[in-house]
């Protein structure tokens, strides 16, 4: 095959080499037809033999020319086109430009876990220009079912989430420039100066985190950096996607009088209250499948490119993705919300004017970055429920102890034993430990079904039992439980006392019958610890 | 005694709910009776966790917002504090302006909800 080389030269064997290639082409026609045909061929296409005749007629010198330099008539193909990008780059919308645009791209990634990991993976195949990954947790053996950036290997090594996925990363795509960032999202101290320069290193963040402090944060900094926030999240078999704080062509501000703002809205604008945090439970404690997690973070990577192949500029109105993997209706696996533009009382994003005649103020990169804004109290912690006396609990040794002497005692008649009421949900018994001839009764269902009380007072006073011990994972759903069951004991007791049944009660208010009624103080988690540093067997 | 699986109540409620009404009897009027204008209340994440794991439940219609959420909280009991308020909610796949403060305020909470309608209760989802 002849070769042509990239820098066009006058020697003779550049000229050969062309000559050959006209030859060839030639060939094309003389090898595989009768002469008569191609000669037919030819005198039909006039023009080109018009052409052809005008080459040979012209002056030797104007052929040679031609042989030796064709840039001014030919350019050959841009290198971007038959890169590894090809085939993302025959898509007419992303194109030439649309690849221009990603190679140029830098994206940062914070939280490097199931929604990290496809993200991480496509962003870097598609060849963004720089892929920052922050994290600062190591990789663990319950992260592989998900978190299919990283390998066995990383568990094994111990390595941290952004080693171990800058790897995976590098491995993919060489020509991505992968930046680790291995570090806490904080601020405060000298924390905060710091999270500001990487952010601002970036054109689009990509919250892959877990917990609504550290989202309100990142919201915050992409707010006061003007970065554009792509936001996803999972639990169970659902997920949701949002596009934030985007900027928004001055044309459709203007033609669209709802969303005069020259940005998306932010997270604040979406959820300005934060979740209640009894009800935020990590993976690790609610559950995630792999490929729910993992849609979610495929659409984000998705959402990345189509606003970087858009030039970082966003015309629709705003929305919210949910997702739901395994739903009663087929047809209601993906719903999409419209949304309002951004909050004009947005304590983030919102407008000078506005707050101010609430009484509000917006937040300043000072007070951030001084961590001035604590994002953990605005979100609140899980306090433990403190709602039963110190004497209506026991503690895990004492019942542990209790349970085994009974269990050593010759005379079973003699001895009554406790209801003891487990309240986790019946996955959680299944996956959990027992304690031996309890019953389960989740405590949703203590709480609306009246039923479960009487047939929990039914239980207690059938002669076999004097007192009932309630026990979930911890020890707060269980005090819960205890006390719903006390208050129903203690309205028997009045509606008894004043219809003057005969003696039920106590004077002091309580059932003579009745020895006990409370919770395990730290529920299985305390039992377990006993178990573990004592020599006391479980019953 | 396990107490698991759904109680007789509670079949029996979605039944009366769900199904259609038993044919008249032979010999009676043979006009069907009118079908229950009713609408649908979709619960997502933490939401759905705090309604049993329903995925959606079925309310009568017509009725406001606000009566619906008061309704919410008489079946589920702190509903509001631990799940509304920090929710966004949505009327047709598009977002309506209310807020939980004890009861339910904002623009849109004497919106009347029509038969056939599709109500979205959306709290934030945080882990990943």
């Amino acid at each position: 095959m002849p070769q042509t080389s990239k820098v066009p030269n006058h020697s003779s064997h550049g000229l050969s080499s062309q000559q050959d290639a006209v030859k060839d082409t030639q060939s094309l026609f003389a090898d595989h037809m009768p002469t008569s045909m191609t000669d037919d061929i030819l005198s039909e296409m006039g023009s080109v033999r018009n052409y052809r005749e005008g080459l040979q007629t012209n002056a030797p010198l104007d052929q040679t020319h031609l042989a030796h330099d064709f840039s001014h008539i030919y350019t050959p193909a841009p290198a971007l086109a038959s890169s590894r990008y090809n085939r993302q780059m025959l898509i007419p919308s992303i194109s030439l430009l649309g690849q221009q645009r990603i190679s140029a791209a830098r994206i940062l990634i914070v939280g490097l876990g199931g929604l990290g990991s496809p993200a991480s993976l496509y962003l870097a195949g598609a060849g963004v220009g720089k892929l920052g990954l922050l994290d600062d947790d190591d990789v663990e053996l319950s992260n592989l079912h998900r978190q299919i950036v990283h390998r066995e290997d990383s568990v094994k090594q111990g390595l941290p989430k952004v080693q171990s996925a800058k790897r995976a990363c590098e491995e993919l795509n060489g020509e991505c420039k992968v930046v680790g960032h291995e570090m806490r999202l904080a601020v405060g101290g000298s924390d905060g100066a710091k999270v500001m320069e990487v952010f601002d290193g970036y054109d689009i963040v990509l919250d892959c985190t877990d917990n609504p402090a550290t989202r309100y944060l990142i919201s915050d900094l992409c707010v006061l950096l003007s970065k554009t926030l792509v936001s996803g999240a999972a639990q169970r078999l659902e997920g949701q996607v949002l596009l934030l704080n985007y900027a928004v062509p001055p044309a459709a501000a203007s033609m669209d009088h709802t969303a005069r703002a020259e940005r998306g809205p932010c997270y604040r604008c979406v959820f300005p209250t934060p979740p209640s945090p009894d009800m935020v439970l990590s993976c690790g404690e609610i559950g995630i499948l792999g490929p729910v997690v993992g849609t979610i973070g495929t659409l984000m990577a998705s959402e990345t490119l189509r606003l970087i192949v858009r030039g970082l500029e966003e015309t629709r109105k705003p929305t919210m993705l949910l997702y739901n993997a395994w739903p009663a209706d087929p047809r209601s696996m993906f719903r999409t919300i419209g949304l309002r533009g951004a909050r004009k009382d947005c304590l983030a994003c919102g407008k000078e004017d506005v707050l101010k005649e609430k009484g509000l103020k917006r937040i300043t990169k000072d007070e951030l970055v001084e961590g001035r804004v604590d994002y953990v109290a605005f979100c609140g912690v899980s306090e433990d429920v403190r709602i039963l006396k110190s004497g209506e609990r026991m503690s895990a040794q004492e019942f542990l102890h209790l349970t085994a002497r009974e269990a050593g005692t010759e005379n079973h008649q003699r001895v009554k034993r406790p209801v003891i009421v487990d309240t986790r949900e019946p996955h959680e018994v299944e996956m959990g430990p027992k304690i031996g001839g309890s019953i389960n009764i989740p405590l949703t269902k203590i709480l609306r079904q009246g039923r479960s009380i009487e047939e929990m007072e039914a239980l207690l006073l059938d002669g076999k039992h004097d007192s009932m011990l309630f026990v979930c994972q911890r020890g707060n759903d269980s005090q819960i439980a205890a006390r719903k069951m006390l208050e129903a004991r203690r309205q028997r007791y009045e509606t008894k006392a004043e219809s003057g049944a005969d003696g039920v009660g106590t004077m002091n208010g309580e059932d003579s019958r009745i020895a006990f009624i409370g919770d395990i103080a730290g529920g299985f988690a305390a039992i377990e610890k006993v178990i573990r540093t004592s020599s006391v067997r479980p019953p | 005694m396990a107490v698991s699986g759904p109680h007789k109540e509670d079949v029996q409620a979605y039944r009366a709910e769900n199904l259609p009404p038993p044919p008249p009897p032979a010999g009676q009027s043979q006009s069907q009776p009118e079908p229950k204008e009713t609408f649908l209340l979709l619960l997502f994440a933490s939401a759905q966790s705090y309604c049993d794991n329903k995925e959606s439940l079925t309310f009568s219609a017509p009725m406001t917002l606000r009566q619906l959420f008061e309704e919410l909280e008489r079946r589920y009991s702190g509903i509001g504090e631990k799940v509304l308020k920090s929710s966004q909610f949505s009327v047709n796949l598009d977002y309506v302006h209310c807020t939980w403060k004890g009861t339910m305020q904002g623009d849109d909470e004497e919106l009347v909800l029509k038969a056939r309608d599709e109500v979205g209760i959306i709290p934030p989802v945080s882990s990943g």
